[in-house]
């Protein structure tokens, strides 16, 4: 059985010269070409002899050559390999008589004009979804800014990694369009293609070939340490850990879900730097049809792993609920004392009461619209907050 | 805007053009004419060959007349024929004015 040995690809899959430069170089070490998967191009051992290869643009929407084009191709003494990537065809010669694959190279700068169109085409039409990306992620940018140690614990590394995914999928195909143009252009004018030499220069940026296995780890690791989880409400912890309407309206911890006709949804977070986080939210099911009316609520509860966090966190969430949400200033907020919370703060604007409260290391905001008052209620918050814990 | 057509031809593309002139012709056929025709001189490889064939049939300056088995036969359409006289009309101006140049 012939050896089949590995190589891989030292080039961009786009610079043809350099390819050709490439495998020609194999062809003297006695390896032959006999399959392409993305960078890595398997070889066969075999004697080394005056082979060439050659490389010819798809022109066409064809996941091979025609057979007619394949029959006359070896007729002039060029047998077909294989299609690399939708790019291009892998002809190669053992005849050192036949006639080049390319004599013309104006003519061969058009096969490049369907390629350089249809990687301009896919560009293009990832500018809508990359620019959607960067809007969100600059929401988190500004976020960052107003709220740093907030939006620091609640990153939202999704939008991060589809932004990142996004550009770098609308790089390859830019940079590809830009390397088929060049190409073409350098053709089209009568340039000869020579290789650049950096097949040299390669071997000492082998980092590369790490770089994407280590990119797909990095965002695996990063969503699995930050993924949230979706719970039923009735399949929590039970309602009477929680700071339901249900409890508020009764006055008491032990909630007993009478509130049916609530659309209630209930988050817990996986996170590095947080020992429990969950998000609360209660409303009525017309709400969600832009009709509004009766009571809801949106709870927030942190408890970060290490102590040094828990001030600044909760500086940050007076700043984002009590104040920016509600447009109150610093001069409207209530101080409440004899709550049997470390901190607790009241405000009230834009149809919202907030409550943010502080025991030890764990923090409550409870946003809510309602005839009762969350002042009067701060006891039994205090009260489920050390159910729950 | 319209497709840019083909202003001038290179010799693989006038030889190509040519070829079509006396006959329908197939692929190697074409590649044969331009060798024999210029005793060596123009060589066509097959990408080249096959790249010329394409564009000159997104030009509709040939049409593909039969199809036997492996084997695809184009002929030259009228406005095939119109951009080769008006290429070797070019080249006559070119070649006219080279000797006018010399005999000065």
């Amino acid at each position: 059985m012939k050896e089949e040995i590995v190589k891989r690809l030292p080039c961009k899959g786009t610079d043809i010269p350099e390819i050709e430069c490439w495998l020609d170089q194999m062809v003297l070490e006695g390896n032959f070409l006999t399959d392409a998967e993305g960078r890595s191009w398997h070889f066969k051992k075999e004697e080394p002899k005056g082979t060439r290869y050659r490389l010819d643009a798809v022109s066409k929407k064809e996941s091979g050559p025609s057979d007619e084009k394949l029959e006359d191709y070896r007729l002039l003494g060029w047998e077909y390999v294989l299609t690399y990537g939708r790019w291009y065809h892998i002809f190669r010669s053992d005849d050192p008589q036949a006639e080049e694959l390319h004599t013309d190279q104006v003519v061969e700068s058009y096969a490049f004009k369907r390629l350089e169109s249809s990687l301009l085409i896919t560009s293009i039409i990832l500018i809508p979804l990359l620019v959607l990306q960067w809007y969100l992620i600059l929401g988190t940018i500004v976020d960052l800014v107003k709220y740093p140690v907030l939006s620091f614990m609640n990153f939202n590394i999704e939008n991060l990694c589809y932004m990142l995914i996004v550009t770098l999928i609308w790089w390859c195909s830019f940079a590809k369009y830009r390397s088929f143009r060049q190409l073409r252009r350098s053709l089209g004018s009568g340039e000869v293609m020579k290789p650049s030499g950096e097949l040299v220069l390669e071997g000492k940026r082998k980092w590369k070939k790490y770089f994407l296995p280590a990119f797909v780890l990095l965002v695996l690791a990063l969503q699995f340490s930050f993924i949230p989880n979706k719970k039923d409400l009735n399949e929590a912890h039970g309602l009477k850990s929680l700071p339901t309407l249900d409890a508020l309206k009764l006055g008491a911890a032990e909630a007993d879900g009478s509130e049916a006709v609530m659309e209630r949804s209930y988050t817990t977070y996986h996170n590095l730097l947080m020992k429990n986080k969950y998000k609360l939210q209660e409303e009525p099911e017309t709400a969600r049809y832009g009709v509004r009316g009766g009571p809801s609520l949106n709870a927030y509860y942190y408890e970060p792993k290490d102590s040094l966090l828990v001030k600044p966190l909760y500086h940050d969430l007076v700043k984002r609920y009590a104040k920016d949400e509600t447009g109150a200033k610093e001069s409207d907020l209530t101080l409440l004392s004899h709550t049997g919370f470390d901190e607790c703060i009241v405000s009230e604007g834009n149809g919202y009461q907030i409550l943010a409260a502080r025991e030890g290391s764990r923090i409550l905001v409870i946003q809510y619209t309602g005839p009762g008052s969350l002042k009067a209620q701060a006891g039994i918050l205090f009260h489920i907050v050390n159910v729950s814990a | 805007m319209a497709k840019k057509t083909l202003e001038i031809l290179t010799e693989s593309m006038l030889y190509v053009l040519m070829s079509f002139i006396e006959k329908e012709r197939c692929g190697i056929e074409i590649a044969e004419f331009a060798e024999r025709k210029t005793n060596g001189r123009v060589r066509i490889g097959p990408g080249t060959l096959y790249t010329i064939l394409g564009k000159f049939e997104d030009e509709h300056f040939i049409t593909e007349i039969q199809v036997e088995g492996r084997k695809r036969t184009y002929r030259l359409t009228e406005k095939g024929r119109a951009a080769y006289r008006e290429e070797i009309s070019r080249l006559r101006q070119c070649i006219a004015d080279a000797e006018s140049e010399e005999r000065l």
